[in-house]
């Protein structure tokens, strides 16, 4: 059986965000933000659960190696900088010691007296939002395959690793089916490397969530981010279910259309591995 | 009551520091509490003592208790004091099971509270009387209500209903040689399933006289496939007179 590989500090997962910052991700969302703002701040926020999950009273423990790059016009970066730049794929400890930034964010809560309370939280920033030139998805991909590889070898018996790519065009570089193949093929013992893929939108119409064929999608776009999507495991079907989704077995990791509630709801569901330790 | 044995494996060996179960007994109170702290939590190790302590010398749950055991918790921690991250942590909560057990020596029961998932199963000669708060292995699919040390997840204490749902009571009775087994929730599913497959993983439990042994099974049974990994542990009572091969300290 594959995907059921304990999660522990001896034996850790894999996250890798492949994000789009070309420039239309400059093109602004309901909110008011632009994609990239509010894909910044989504993506923000999955790293700080990623560190609030393996936060103890006794310290950070090592469940998870997370990574972002970055792809525009300026080729392909590492999302992350000073002393987490040196390397794609870090140790959440090490990821917890550095962010570029904490900033004071106010948040509005439950006083539990059937008021609300606005409170002062500590927002961490790892990842700014960056917008500019072409789509080089392909060689994106390609570097998201070599980090894959050499994380694999180091770790066998891990829950494989999972992709996230955050996309609102065409690539520009080629085509990055094949890339995409060869990327679901690397794998550890518990199985292949998984890779779900975003589309995000500003346009307003309907998204599409978790599809389980090419039928009902818009265009030979979305049939290829489809296909370059892994099938959903049996872990991320039943929570995306209890999620309110209509999944089957399958349903690939794939949301087209996205707005900003889908984008949350979709890094949510994405960056659930097994069982954590 | 009497403790006939303890010992719990952990979830991960090789990782020392890693075991979220917890448990206490009183012998002049006659309670025993065994409280199983969820993974994803701040400090469910510590959260699970002290409703396993709380327990074991008051064992009358009501919301005030409840929130005293979250002001202890909270006495305990030191939240300015914190990185951005152990605030974070913090403000998330920690989460526990509670499986409590009191007997009534004069009426020969024993009433048992379940918060959570942890099991407790009354034999009788190796034999399955009765269990609580399920008795068969599916339930352990379902995600349990824990208690938490934050208020607004713990309103279900103060419905009217929270006795009636989660007490039991087991009737020690005729029973020759009644045993009170308690376990955490990956060795009472498998418990389950034995029982209901007409195995003898009962009587195993019952007969274990070293943590060495409870480590053994564990193992292999988790190697097998047929336990899930996750902290195990196991209490088994009796209520006879008679020596305990512990020196368990009362409380």
């Amino acid at each position: 059986m594959s995907y059921e590989a304990q999660i522990s500090r001896s034996s850790p997962t894999a996250f890798l965000f492949v994000v789009d910052q070309s420039g239309s991700m400059s093109d602004t969302m309901a909110s008011g933000k632009s994609k990239a703002e509010f894909v910044s701040d989504a993506l923000n926020r999955t790293i700080m659960d990623f560190v609030i999950r393996c936060r103890k009273a006794d310290g950070v423990r090592d469940y998870f190696d997370v990574g972002v790059l970055g792809y525009g016009g300026k080729g392909v970066s590492n999302g992350f900088s000073g002393a987490l730049g040196t390397t794609v794929l870090n140790p959440i400890s090490a990821i917890e010691q550095n962010p570029v930034r904490v900033e004071d964010r106010k948040k509005k809560m439950d006083d539990g007296a059937g008021g609300i309370l606005e409170t002062s939280i500590k927002f961490p920033v790892w990842f700014e939002p960056e917008a500019s030139g072409g789509t080089p998805m392909r060689e994106a991909l390609t570097r998201a395959a070599e980090e894959l590889v050499a994380w694999c070898d180091a770790h066998p018996a891990s829950y494989p690793p999972t992709v996230l790519h955050v996309t609102d065009g065409e690539s520009t570089d080629g085509d990055p089916e094949e890339i995409a193949t060869h990327l679901t093929q690397i794998r550890t013992n518990d199985g292949e490397s998984l890779m779900f893929n975003i589309h995000v939108s500003s346009l307003g119409a309907d998204p599409i969530r978790f599809p389980s064929s090419t039928s009902g999608l818009p265009d030979n776009y979305a049939k290829l981010l489809f296909r370059m999507s892994s099938q959903l495991p049996e872990h991320l079907i039943r929570l995306a279910r209890e999620k309110g989704n209509a999944v089957g077995v399958e349903s690939r990791g794939f949301m087209f259309n996205a707005e900003a509630p889908e984008i949350v709801a979709f890094l949510e569901i994405g960056t659930q591995a097994s069982q954590l330790r | 009551m009497r403790l006939l044995f303890y010992g719990s494996c952990r979830k991960e060996p090789s990782e020392e520091d890693v075991n979220e179960d917890r448990w206490a007994f009183s012998g002049s109170l006659g309670t025993l509490a065994l409280c199983d702290g969820a993974s994803e939590s701040f400090d469910s190790s510590v959260w699970a003592q002290i409703l396993a302590d709380k327990f074991a010398l008051n064992p009358a749950v009501t919301p005030e208790w409840l929130a005293d055991a979250v002001a202890e918790y909270a006495s305990r921690h030191d939240f300015e004091a914190m990185s951005w991250s152990g605030q974070a942590a913090y403000r998330r909560g920690s989460f526990s099971t509670l499986l409590g057990a009191q007997h009534d020596p004069e009426h020969g029961t024993v009433e048992v509270l379940a918060v959570g998932d942890s099991l407790a199963v009354l034999a009788d000669s190796s034999a399955a009387v009765s269990c609580w708060p399920f008795s068969e292995p599916e339930r352990f699919r379902e995600r349990p209500t824990l208690f938490a040390t934050l208020a607004e997840y713990n309103a279900f204490v103060s419905d009217g209903v929270f006795w009636t749902t989660r007490r039991t009571c087991f009737e020690l009775g005729e029973l020759g040689a009644p045993r009170l087994v308690c376990v955490t929730d990956a060795l009472g599913e498998w418990l389950l399933r034995q029982t209901q497959a007409g195995g003898d993983g009962l009587a195993r439990l019952l007969s274990m006289s070293t943590e060495k042994e409870l480590e053994d099974l564990v193992l292999r049974e988790r190697q097998t496939g047929r336990m899930r990994i996750d902290d195990s542990t196991l209490i088994v009572a009796a209520f006879d007179k008679g020596p305990e091969p512990y020196a368990i300290p009362d409380l």
